[in-house]
Formats: C-alpha cells, structure tokens, sequence
C-alpha cells in the first residue's frame, strides 16, 4: 500500500512475518490553547495534553474500534493517520512510513456529513475519483455503483438539502469507498443518526467489509465511536480510551464470529456480547476509578 | 381532492383544516393592507396639494406625477439620461464587482496580503465617496468616467469586504474532507472554495448594484453633461417637482426589475440551495 496509489490495486507484498500497517510509538500530542486574558491583563497559554504515551499496533485487515467519551483524542488519533495532525513526540508510522497529506490510499468519513451542498449525490461520489485521475465514464459509472451499493438508487441526482440525515450519511460512506481505498478511517459516522437508520446503516457497512473478507484485499477499518455496544458489534478488536489526558485503558480481541452483517440485531441480545459489552463496562468504570493507573496492560 | 405526489397529503385534522384559510385570510389582509397604505398615502398628498395645505410648487402631486411620467419619460431627452446613467451603472457594476471580488478572494486566501493590505479597507471605505466627487471630475472632466470612477469606488470595497469574509467562511469539515480526499491549490479552490462563496457573494452584487446607482446619479448631480442625476438637479432647480418625482419613479423601477433579475438568476445558479 503506497501512499499514492493509482486506480489498480496496491502492491501488497506480504510479508511472511507480517509487521503491523499502523502503529502508534509513544505518541504525545499536546495542543498549546490561547487562554483567555487573566486577571493581570496578560493573555497566557494552557497546554492541553489531548494524547499521553499511545502505543497501539494495527495489522492490515483488521476492524479496529476506538472507544471513548469526547475529548479522548479519538478523532486526533485519525487525523495523525490520514496526515492532518502530526504528533508533538512519538511517532506515527503508516505502512512503513510517516502519514502524510494526500494519501490516496486513505477513505476518511465524519460524523457530519461534509457533503458539497451545490454538488448532486452523485458528483460528491465523484469528488474522490477526480483527484485520483479517473475519467468521467468511469467516474459515473462507479458513483452509480456504489449509489446503489448504500441502498440510494435513484437518488443520484439530489442535492445535499433534498436528503434525509440517513441518506446523507449513505452518500458520504459511497464516497468514502468510492476509490476502493485500502485504509477506513471512521470518526463517529452513525452517530448523528436515529437508532433504526443507525442499526441499519451499520448492517449495510459491515456487509460491504465483510464481502471484501476472502478476498484478496481486505480494508483496514479504524472507526471511532463514543458507543461501547457499536464497537463491540462491529468489531474485530475494541480499544477504550480515556480522556484528560488521552490515553489507553483496554485493548481486548471481540471473538463474535463473522460474517454478522446479516445477525446484527440479534447479536446485540446473546450472552455473549451482553458479557463482552458488560467486562468492558466495568473495565472503563474501574479504570475512571483510578485514574492514576493510566493504561491497563494488554 | 387529488393526491400530489411532491408533498405528503396534509392529516386531516381539524388543526390542519383550520391553519389553511387562516394563513389565506392573513395574506390577503396583508396585501390589502399594502395598497390601502400606499392608496390612502398618494390620496392624502393629493388632496394637501389641492386644498393648499402645501405648496404644489415644491411639494408636487400625485396627479401632476403621473402627467409629467408620461411627459417625460417617453421624450428623447429622458431616453438619453436613460442611457446615459444606465451605460454608467452598467459599466461600473461590472469593473466594480470582478476587481471587487477578485481582490476580496485574494485577500481572503493570502494571509500575508491580507495583513498587509487588510488594515488600509476601512479607513478608505470609511470616506464619504460623494464627497470625492468633485475630485473625480476635477480629474476626469464631465465625462462617463469621472461617474464610474465614484461608483466603483463604492462597489469595489463593499464586494471586497463580502468575498474576503465569504471565502474564509468555508466550512472546516469541507476543508478537512477536501485536503484529504486530495484537493490541492486550484482544484480546491474551484471545487470547494469558490461555491461555497457563491451565495454571500450573490448577496453582496445584488446590494452593489443599488450602490452603482448612487454613485453614478450622485457623480451627475455634482456636475455632469448629462444622465438621470442631471435631471434631477435640472428640475429641481426650475421648480418642475412632478418631473422629479417621475424620475425618482423611475429610477426606483430601474432597481425592481434589476432586483427580479438577480432573484430569477439566483434561483437558476443556486437551486442546491432549496429543499
Ligand atoms: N486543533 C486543535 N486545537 C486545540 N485543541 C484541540 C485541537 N484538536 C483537538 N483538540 C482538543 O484535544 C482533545 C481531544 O480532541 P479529539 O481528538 O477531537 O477528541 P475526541 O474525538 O475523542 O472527542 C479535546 O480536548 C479537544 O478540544
Ligand atoms: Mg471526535
């Protein structure tokens, strides 16, 4: 996976001894604030210390969920990967080398839509395809598909207003994976949607990853959200975070078997993800007990 | 009752029922409102007029408007202060809102202009432009361009100071998704920037125009070979107030349907903006 990679697919040589896609070393990021002018006139800094000592490793293929409440550094931990934040210590590496701006290789989605209003659904799907260099045929024909892939066929031709909330969401999720990119990067992307939109929404996610599964290139998924239950549901691995500073408390393996696409809603009532969701619960509970703890051990 | 396809049918509740003719009744109330206002005021100025309450000689009358409209403004002298003016409008709305605009964007992108430059805008916008006028046609003579001169100088910060704003408005999330989805330079700023400039600069042309006009018919108020403010300071000085008002009439008319230009063009341009 290079940084800049054209229409085919990437070279992936694996490894026999395969070294992770991403990894966190020690990771600080500190955010100096201008603070309001205090009672001697004099308007000082605060420094915000929005990530503390992050260590994670992230192997190419895995479903990766970063839990936490807001203010954990959840979102600037995506943006150090797709190169809008760089660390104030530590290092970054992504697939050999440090992130950086543009990486074609890279499908960004946000909790806000960040549609182009004054572009048709189908030209935002197209948005990506024209930095890569498609031609117009292409480009249309892909947004089609990938319209009717997030259940929007016939909606091609609607502006960002004409939309529902849900509908929104589906086009900016047929954006992020117009340009078939090898690393998804998702900062909270239901999490302004109605619980019945939301479930079915993550359904139709996950059934576009999970087909990808066998294949010969299966995306790596690093998705934020503040919803343990969602993390839990969807993914291969679940890491809570804590806030002030940001920093790690658990890193468990979720073993739910795959493919779930299909059994999302009954998944949410078995024993065992009621169990897995309940442990870390309690773990995050506990962990917001002793705050001086920092990190639990992997 | 049909069904339309576009919007649900409304519930048929007795609210629903009810809220309908109400909202007729008040649209209708409001409109006769209008004409009643506007009827009982031209009536009232009338009749002062023609009982001597005020002078006809400075106050004019309704009537005496109307006559002279018809007078005036079909006369070839009319006809040429028409053109005249509206060829200096024409002129300085144009050179006024692209230089406008065009410093506006690159004030607004450049950090390092726009701290240079920045800081000079207000003061310079801060001078009444009227009383330049005079300056303006000390250097120019009595010509079209000592009126466009005063005009643009209006136009060009007023559209300066709405794209400079306009284009740092751009949301933070459609930058953020158009850095990384790639956008760099020219294709960022043709395919983010720039549209969703679009509708705060729309609003700031369509108050420039308005702003043309008074540059140009104030310019030939203070002195000109000719044009609507000319007119104006002619029949006024000679004490024909009909005239006047019929060319403020018209001038007003000039704006009404420049004003249902932009709104049509905007509908056209802008039509992601409707729900
Ligand atoms: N560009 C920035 N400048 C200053 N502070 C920031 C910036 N980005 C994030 N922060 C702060 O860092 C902390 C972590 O932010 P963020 O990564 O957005 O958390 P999360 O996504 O988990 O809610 C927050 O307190 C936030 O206010
Ligand atoms: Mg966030």
């Amino acid at each position: 996976m290079a940084t800049r990679t054209e229409n085919g697919p990437a070279a992936t040589a694996e490894p026999s001894a395969p070294s992770p896609l991403i990894s966190f070393k020690d990771v600080h990021q500190v955010f100096r604030l201008q603070s309001a002018k205090d009672e001697n006139g004099a308007g000082g800094t605060r420094d915000l210390v929005a990530l503390q000592g992050i260590d994670v490793e992230i192997h190419s293929g895995q479903f990766v969920a970063l839990v936490g409440a807001s203010g954990c550094g959840k979102t600037t931990m995506l943006n150090m990967l797709a190169g809008l934040v760089h660390p104030t210590s530590g290092e970054v590496v992504l697939d050999g080398t440090a992130p950086e701006l543009p990486n074609m290789d890279i499908g960004y989605m946000f909790a806000r839509d960040a549609l182009l209003p004054w572009r048709t659904a189908r030209k935002n799907v197209e948005l990506p395809l024209e930095t890569r260099g498609w031609n117009r045929r292409e480009r249309q024909d892909r947004a089609r598909e990938m319209l009717e892939l997030v259940g929007l066929k016939g909606r091609e031709s609607q502006y960002r207003l004409q939309l529902s909330q849900g509908m929104r969401q589906r086009v900016a999720l047929a954006r992020t994976l117009a340009a078939d990119p090898s690393l998804l990067l998702m900062d909270e992307p239901f999490a302004a949607l109605d619980a019945r939109t939301k479930l079915t929404l993550q359904a139709e996610f996950l059934r576009i990853w999970e087909q990808h599964q066998g294949g010969d290139r299966r995306k790596t998924v690093v998705f934020v959200t503040h919803d343990l239950q969602e993390a839990v549901l969807l993914a291969d691995r679940v890491i809570v975070m804590l806030p002030h500073p940001g920093r790690i408390a658990e890193d468990r393996v979720i073993d739910l078997p795959r493919p779930r696409a299909e059994d999302l809603g009954e998944i949410q009532f078995t024993d065992e993800f009621q169990r897995i969701t309940h442990d870390l619960f309690e773990r995050l509970e506990g962990a917001i007990g002793s705050r001086a703890e920092g990190r639990a051990p992997r | 009752m049909t069904i339309s396809t576009m919007r649900p049918a409304p519930a048929a509740t007795p609210a629903g029922n009810i809220a309908r003719p109400r909202a007729w009744q008040s649209r209708t109330f409001i409109n006769a409102a209008r004409v009643l206002i506007c009827v009982a005021f031209l009536a009232l100025w009338e009749i002062a007029s023609r009982q001597g309450w005020v002078e006809e000689t400075l106050f004019g009358r309704p009537s005496g408007v109307w006559t002279s409209m018809l007078e005036y403004l079909p006369s070839e002298r009319s006809l040429e202060s028409l053109r005249a003016t509206g060829a200096a409008v024409g002129v300085s709305f144009v050179i006024g809102s692209i230089s406008g605009t065009l410093a506006g964007l690159i004030l607004g992108l450049s950090p390092t202009l726009n701290s240079i430059f920045g800081p000079f805008l207000a003061p310079i916008n801060s001078v009444p432009r009227i009383a330049l006028a005079p300056l303006f046609i000390a250097w120019f003579g009595l010509t079209m361009t000592a009126k466009v001169v005063l005009a643009v100088s209006i136009v060009f910060f007023i559209l300066t100071e709405n794209a400079r704003s306009a284009v740092r408005s751009v949301d933070a999330d459609l930058m953020t998704m158009a850095r990384v989805v790639g956008l760099k330079r020219a294709s960022l700023l043709l395919k983010v920037v720039l549209p969703s400039a679009v509708p705060t600069m729309f609003a700031g042309l369509r108050l420039t125009f308005v702003y043309a006009l008074l540059g140009v018919v104030a310019s030939e108020m203070v002195a000109a070979t000719g044009g609507l403010g000319q007119d104006i300071v002619l029949y006024s000085s000679s004490y024909q107030i009909n005239t006047v008002f019929a060319i403020l009439v018209e001038l007003m008319a000039v704006a009404i349907v420049m004003n249902w230009l932009f709104n049509a063009a905007e509908r056209r341009l802008l039509v992601w903006q409707v729900s």
